[in-house]
């Protein structure tokens, strides 16, 4: 007695559909990456010289358009959205984590999903930066001890979604996050002119 | 330009669809319940799902199961009597998000003094994807029947359904302060019962874990 | 030696999807692993099991005794079969076919103007040990947390994202002449 979606895959396909259709969600991930030009260290730290918002658009696209289908399904009681996975919300470790990340990106280029359309696509930037996500990786896994505190309860609020927290309607929340990505994208193309045009002015 | 129109046409899609999505808004508990009338109704009336007291009793000294009581009856009432280790669960605050506070992974059961209240729960929590959910057959009234007065063959008529009122009489409020809330391992009547739990494995709820 | 593309070697943005385009289709395959899975997608996850498979194998002991890697290694089952591996392998193929078709295969590293490849490696380096480190401290990277957490609208999600560009703006100055 479930909803459709999401679907139960194990038990219809069995676990070998359930790998093939991983596997073939992680292609489409990587082949649309790839077309967008995510496998190019360059365009992607363009985002944040301004002269090329792509990353911005893709992702806030991406993420309202999974979002209103989701909702919209839900809605229809056609997938149960207490069935899905929300990543927890751990405050302290995910912002601090996420500064770093950010750090990261714009020395090394990539993030890992780039990273991994970087390397299929034999880009040599691409395999070092995989290289020092792999120690960064296992470096966390021998530091964290150390500060496993914060790690674990740093504004550890469980699962807790924007309309939850705000004690409001998913709707009323999808209707402000598209109009924050409307005006991201607007100004953005606005951005990109006058930094282009800025950087073709200096010699 | 080409260009200039789609992402218009995009630009009002989407926010066509957000609007959208605020006024059709989403599920309730009560549209869960009713879009799952039908299984809801099939479910109860089987009885697979209304445990007999002395399913419970055991399951009470099963360790290795998780056992979760939910008690979903009136504060007074819970006051006046409830098992030892239920929680007072009323169903006037049990909610859309209810469900996603319980484990997963425990067995859970509701109770009241006879059914009503117990299904009304059973539906809300089942409509909301709870598993291993269960009911007391015949309520804290044939509990109090078997384990207080003896009654080892007492049963639960429920073609005739009672009032969800406490029959027994108790001299003043108890709360779990009674030898039938935790009856002894030992000396309890032994009942005869059809095992009715079957542990479902909790599905699929990934450790989606650091994407 | 491999090549080596500067500046003048970027390629013209028609030879890519326009981005709404992308994001929109991206979208899509995000609603989908969502409804076929329940979860959405994940990059350093996959790559965390397979660091704490290697370790389980050379290392047992020292994995038993950290729960953090006693939990990557994996719970019960074989720490590799698991959907965020399978995953990596798809964006792996995913990648891959679209370069070839598009010809953009080349054994090459990427730089800006002014970095020669050999510190651009060092740079990639670098920045994937922060990144790998940050994604694991926030339990997430941009396509784990900030894309599939943010369509759900997590809320920790969201907080990671904008934290992402914080970072990173914070620190482009400072670096400008890698990419510039």
């Amino acid at each position: 007695m479930q909803t459709l979606l999401p679907l139960d895959v194990l038990g219809f396909l069995g676990p070998v559909g359930n790998v093939l259709i991983v596997i073939a969600l992680g292609f489409g991930f990587g082949f649309v990456l790839e077309r967008a030009g995510f496998g190019d260290a360059r365009k992607l730290a363009a985002q944040f010289y301004l002269h090329d918002m792509t990353v911005l658009k893709v992702m806030f696209t991406a993420i309202v358009v999974a979002m209103v289908l989701i909702l919209w399904s839900s809605a229809f009681q056609l997938l149960d959205f207490e069935r899905l996975w929300v990543n927890p919300t751990y405050l302290g470790p995910g912002v601090l984590g996420g500064l770093i990340l950010g750090m990261g990106f714009i020395i090394g280029g990539y993030c890992p999903g780039t990273a991994l359309v970087a390397v299929s696509t034999l880009k040599i930037d691409g395999a070092f930066f995989v290289l020092g996500v792999i120690g960064g990786l296992f470096a966390f896994g021998e530091v964290v001890p150390a500060f496993w505190q914060f790690y674990l309860g740093s504004g550890a609020l469980g699962r807790l979604t924007i309309p939850e927290w705000l004690g409001v309607d998913p709707g009323l929340i999808a209707v402000i996050v598209v109009a924050m990505a409307l005006i991201f994208f607007s100004a953005a193309e606005r951005i990109e002119v006058w930094a282009k045009a800025r950087k073709e002015g200096t010699p | 330009m080409k260009a200039r129109a789609w992402k218009l046409f995009g630009a009002i899609m989407l926010s066509a669809l957000a609007l959208g999505l605020m006024l059709i808004g989403q599920p309730s508990a009560e549209d869960r319940i009713a879009h799952w009338q039908d299984e809801l109704d099939q479910m109860l009336a089987s009885r697979a799902y209304h445990l007999d007291p002395g399913e419970l009793f055991t399951l009470m000294y099963d360790t290795k199961i998780k056992l979760v009581m939910l008690d979903v009856r009136d504060e007074w009432e819970y006051n006046l009597f409830h098992l030892v280790d239920a929680q007072h669960a009323p169903l006037s605050k049990l909610s859309a998000q209810s469900a996603r506070q319980l484990p997963d992974d425990a067995v859970t059961v509701l109770i009241t003094n006879d059914e009503q209240r117990a299904n009304q729960a059973f539906r809300l929590l089942k409509a909301q994807g709870l598993k291993n959910l269960y009911l007391l057959g015949g309520g804290l009234n044939l509990w109090l029947d078997i384990y207080a007065e003896g009654r080892i063959d007492a049963h639960y008529d429920y073609t005739k359904p009672g009032e969800d009122v406490l029959r027994h009489q108790l001299a003043a409020a108890v709360g779990e302060m009674h030898p039938a809330a935790r009856p002894e391992f030992a000396a309890a009547p032994q009942r005869e019962y059809e095992k009715k739990v079957v542990i479902e494995q909790p599905g699929p709820q990934v450790q989606g874990g650091c994407g | 030696m491999s090549s080596v593309s500067s500046d003048k070697a970027l390629p013209s943005a028609s030879r890519f999807w326009h981005p709404y385009v992308a994001g929109t289709l991206l979208g899509m395959v995000l609603f989908l692993t969502f409804a076929f899975t329940g979860h959405g997608l994940g990059a350093s996850g996959g790559l965390t099991r397979l660091i704490a498979a290697a370790q389980g194998q050379l290392a047992p002991e020292h994995v038993r005794l950290n729960p953090e890697l006693a939990n990557a290694a994996g719970g019960p089952g074989h720490p590799l079969n698991h959907w965020l591996v399978w995953m990596i392998a798809g964006v792996l193929l995913g990648g891959l076919t679209s370069g070839a078709a598009a010809r953009r295969l080349k054994l090459e590293t990427f730089t800006g103007p002014r970095l020669s490849p050999y510190w651009r490696w060092g740079t990639a380096l670098l920045g994937g040990l922060l990144v790998g480190f940050g994604a694991r401290l926030a339990r997430g990277c941009t396509s784990g947390q900030a894309l599939s957490g943010g369509a759900v609208l997590s809320l920790g999600s969201w907080a990671f994202m904008f934290a992402v560009f914080a970072g990173g703006y914070l620190v482009a100055y400072l670096v400008r002449r890698f990419w510039n």
